[in-house]
């Protein structure tokens, strides 16, 4: 039963995989200019038409549209991402550089923004109605308004410029070859601006959810009948309401893990950081088409795995799914 | 005991440091200068851009001749050369004790080697100023001499003082030369570490030529948001920028006693471009009025903050040997009014804006980069003042590569254009070559290469092709200027402003760095030692001016470090309300309410 389980949702994705290939395929080619500017430098302006065709024709992108699409097909199945046009490396190459960076960031910040929103979104579902709730709302309302740029440039500003506490950009201060705990301490000290951003403009959606998912625990019966019981606060709190009221954070949890790929384009900018987001966003600037298929690909892929994941979980976690299902 | 050995070590300690001011002139361990964008492979053929991708090749190469701050050709790899008076030949000599960071010798071979090689494989940035060049004589390891097939003025600056020279023993093994990652030259640096998106490592080169150059290691961090850059620059973790310090921040950066700033002039030259193809900017009287509605000096006031020289209606920068000084920026908006009326664009159906001749409506795009805010707020300003004079437009803002595609759609004039009007910007090369006029203005495609706004006039072209027959000195500079009168006066596009170009850099780390005019302060003869002396002489007489504490603009500056300050305080405010307000409320509650309040 699982199994027709698995194998239907497979089906499925394979579906949504074959659409996303070929949007991904496309949505650059439709985006208006071309590469050429970055292929050919600067001065494109002063190139002849027939050097500009030979160009587009080096890489292809004289072919028909049909042409080029079975060429990408082809590439992704035999697991070439083929080469940048700007940056003329193999893009496996790039990805492999600015991955470990991404997902130091991105993962941390998750899980962090996770454990914390969590716990307030307890605490306030917990004293519903009370001032500490109202606060709680209030606060985190306020951060989820302020855009991450922003707070981003804002914290630069007092603790790099201004304090001189912290660094200002990158992802460590690679030039001065740091080896062993210094290193680590070096990559600890970069990182903490990008990811208190990312976490203050983050932490606010698992907030809200836990705190109407756990409000909506606490209404159910078998929460009445503890406290007449008279089981304990704690136990109520920790056991009956928060572990029931995890699941649909679980969900949002699993489908932001597909999301950690992608990066934080934004914060990565302000920060200088070498992670994936940034990368996107300079390929899609420069209309480095294979750059663009294969970061956007990254994506969609692991949206769509964690996607998977989260369905194959889920019956786990609660066994109502399962039960229905099987 | 220990211990007043250990102050007699620190009184050493500080005696030595007195001294250090003077070595650290000479000899820098580590200098950071932040660049914004990636540049790939530094060698001639992977570069991306201009500036500053090309000053760093040539950090890496060298060149036969160099620009020296005032852009004027210099020799460099060569010792001693001459030009007969024809202009068809010229005879170099090298120096002689030219090495390759390998250690092998740099000869007249290599240099013929690079110029047939830039011939093979194209680059057209160096190819194209090669094709004059009819045949190349080797004599001796040092001798090399050049035959043209036409004279050809700007021969010194390009390519002689443009061709960085490849290492023959390297490159003639390369067969695609857009793939290659070599960087080996005979520059003062060597490259030693290049990371993707984050930095670009050098090593000072020893055994160069000129000598030994100032700094131990160049480290070239990459940061594409400038904004973060000028944080890194202003907490200290740069030395110097290689981005140019936009107008509102200029004063804020000069009254940080840690920096140093320069300004001075800038040949990057922002436009107001025209389709002239398309009905009614086909109308010579339409034009004009567009560039008598426009306040030329207000927008170098209130958008540039001062920082930029008004355009000449010529397009040729004033500093330029060719400059046309007889042309003066016009601004008059009766006038606008008065043309338009007398070309018959008149607001017939009295909605405030004018139709055109034949009475049907105008409503006119005005397009510009939306990653760039001095065109934005330079857009809206132009857009008002057409408005004004009821010539109907708005503004649209979008990404510089739709942009371009709209206004020259692959990088080719002859593939026609869509689009009505335009913030547009060439850079500073356009300004080093007065031919380029041709460039601009020429309706035929193949000579008028970047004519983005389509423009034809017959009379303009007979102007051009007389330029390109003519080689005596003074016949090119009154061309030169009978091209700018008319170019003025029939307005294919309104030349707006050259943004003056501002500096920063830490001075305590290092301060040799040369104002290169156009460029600014990162540029090769910033970071090599010989001829040090002559050029810091030089530096006093050059037309830069720096921007001294205890000017005007400094007492200005206190007010906008008091804004900053101010915006600080008022966020550290407003947070600390929201925190005490949590506080104060959860304090109250805990007094009163139960926790099983729900």
């Amino acid at each position: 039963m699982l199994g027709k389980f698995i194998a239907g949702k497979f089906l499925q994705y394979l579906i949504v995989i074959f659409l996303m290939l070929t949007l991904n395929f496309l949505l650059p080619r439709l985006m208006p200019g071309n590469p050429l500017v970055f292929l050919a430098g600067e001065d494109v302006g002063f190139m002849s038409s027939a050097e500009k065709e030979a160009i587009l024709d080096k890489y292809g992108l004289n072919d028909s549209i049909i042409e080029q699409y079975g060429a990408y097909i082809k590439d992704i199945f035999t697991g070439d991402f083929g080469y940048s046009y700007q940056q003329k490396r193999p893009i496996s190459e790039l990805l492999m550089e600015r991955l470990p960076w991404t997902m130091l960031l991105t993962g941390l910040g998750l899980v962090l923004s996770t454990i914390i929103g969590v716990m307030f979104g307890a605490i306030s579902a917990w004293r519903r109605g009370t001032k500490t709730d109202a606060n709680l709302l209030t606060v985190f309302m306020f951060l989820s308004a302020m855009p991450s740029f922003w707070v981003g440039m804002i914290l630069v500003s007092i603790f790099s410029a201004q304090l001189g506490w912290l660094p200002v950009f990158g992802a460590e201060s690679a030039w001065s070859n740091y080896s062993g705990i210094d290193r680590i301490i070096d990559i600890g000290k970069h990182l903490i601006l990008p990811l208190a951003t990312l976490i203050l403009i983050s932490v606010t959606s698992t907030f809200m959810i836990m705190r109407y998912s756990m409000l909506n625990v606490l209404g159910e019966d078998y929460i009445m009948m503890a406290k007449a019981k008279g089981v304990k606060e704690k136990v109520i709190k920790y056991k009956h309401a928060m572990r029931n009221a995890l699941l649909p954070v679980a969900t949002v949890f699993m489908l932001s893990l597909g999301f950690t790929l992608g990066g934080a384009t934004v914060i990565e900018t302000v920060f200088a950081y070498p992670g994936v987001g940034r990368l996107m966003f300079e390929s899609v600037l420069s209309r480095d088409y294979p750059l663009i298929q294969a970061t956007f690909l990254i994506i969609t892929f692991s949206v769509v795995i964690a996607n998977f994941l989260a369905d194959l979980i889920y019956p786990l976690l609660d066994p109502k799914v399962g039960s229905r299902n099987g | 005991m220990k211990r007043s050995f250990f102050s007699v070590g620190l009184i050493l300690l500080l005696f030595l440091s007195n001294f250090n001011p003077v070595q650290a002139k000479e000899k820098v361990q580590s200098l950071k200068v932040g660049i914004t964008k990636d540049e790939n492979g530094l060698n001639p053929y992977t570069y991306v851009t201009g500036y500053p991708g090309l000053d760093l090749v040539n950090l890496l190469y060298d060149t036969l001749f160099i620009l020296d701050e005032n852009n004027q050709p210099e020799p460099w790899l060569v010792k001693d050369y001459k030009v007969t008076e024809d202009g068809l030949t010229y005879e170099l000599t090298l120096h002689d004790n030219v090495k390759w960071q390998d250690g092998k010798p740099l000869t007249a071979d290599d240099v013929k080697f690079t110029m047939e090689y830039f011939i093979k494989y194209p680059k057209s940035r160096f190819t194209n100023p090669l094709k004059t060049i009819k045949s190349i004589e080797v004599s001796g390891a040092t001798g090399i001499t050049l035959n043209l097939s036409q004279a050809d003025p700007s021969f010194m600056i390009q390519p002689l003082a443009d061709l960085p020279i490849l290492p023959q023993h390297i490159w003639s093994e390369v067969s695609t030369p857009d793939d290659e990652t070599n960087a080996l030259g005979s520059g003062p640096y060597i490259l030693e570490e290049h990371k993707s998106g984050q930095y670009y490592k050098m090593k000072s080169n020893v055994d160069y030529f000129k000598g030994a150059p100032p700094i131990s290691e160049l480290i070239f961090p990459i940061i594409e948001d400038t904004t973060a850059m000028y944080n890194a620059l202003q907490a200290g973790e740069l030395d110097a920028i290689s981005s140019s310090i936009s107008p509102e921040l200029v004063e804020q950066f000069s009254s940080n006693p840690a920096l140093k700033v320069v300004r001075g002039p800038g040949y990057s030259t922002s436009l107001f471009q025209i389709n002239a193809e398309k009905y009614p900017m086909t109308e010579t009287a339409f034009r004009q009025a567009i560039d008598y509605a426009i306040d030329k000096e207000n927008l170098v006031n209130t958008v540039l903050l001062g920082y930029a020289e008004v355009g000449s209606p010529g397009f040729i920068h004033p500093s330029s040997a060719f400059f046309n000084s007889d042309l003066k920026p016009v601004y008059d908006k009766e006038k606008a009014r008065q043309i338009l009326e007398d070309a018959g664009f008149i607001d017939k159906d009295g909605d405030g804006f004018r139709e055109d001749q034949k009475g049907n409506k105008i409503d006119l795009t005005n397009l510009v980069y939306s990653g760039n805010p001095i065109r934005i707020r330079t857009a809206e300003l132009i857009s008002e003042a057409l408005n004004e004079i009821g010539i109907k437009n708005s503004v649209k803002a979008m990404d510089s590569t739709t942009v371009d595609s709209l206004m020259w759609p692959d990088f080719d004039v002859s593939k026609g254009r869509d689009y009505d009007l335009g913030v547009w910007s060439w850079s500073n090369t356009m300004q080093l070559f007065p031919d380029r006029m041709n460039d601009l203005f020429h309706s035929d495609p193949a000579i008028g290469s970047v004519n983005i706004g389509g423009y034809k006039n017959p009379e303009f072209d007979q102007l051009g092709e007389k330029l390109k027959q003519t080689n005596d000195e003074n016949e090119r500079l009154s061309l030169i200027k009978d091209m700018q009168a008319f170019v003025a006066s029939d307005t294919p596009f309104i030349t707006l402003y050259y943004q003056e170009i501002v500096g920063a850099f830490n001075p305590a780390k290092y301060d040799q760095y040369v104002f290169q005019v156009g460029k600014g302060i990162i540029n090769k003869l910033s970071f090599v030692s010989s001829e040090k002396s002559d050029l810091a002489g030089n530096d006093q007489t050059s037309s830069e001016t720096e921007v001294s504490a205890d000017s005007k603009t400094a007492n200005a500056s206190s007010d906008n470090g008091g804004n900053n300050t101010s915006l600080y305080v008022f966020g550290l405010i407003l947070l600390g309300a929201v925190i005490g307000f949590v506080f104060l409320r959860r304090k109250k509650k805990d007094k009163g309410n139960d926790d099983f309040d729900f």
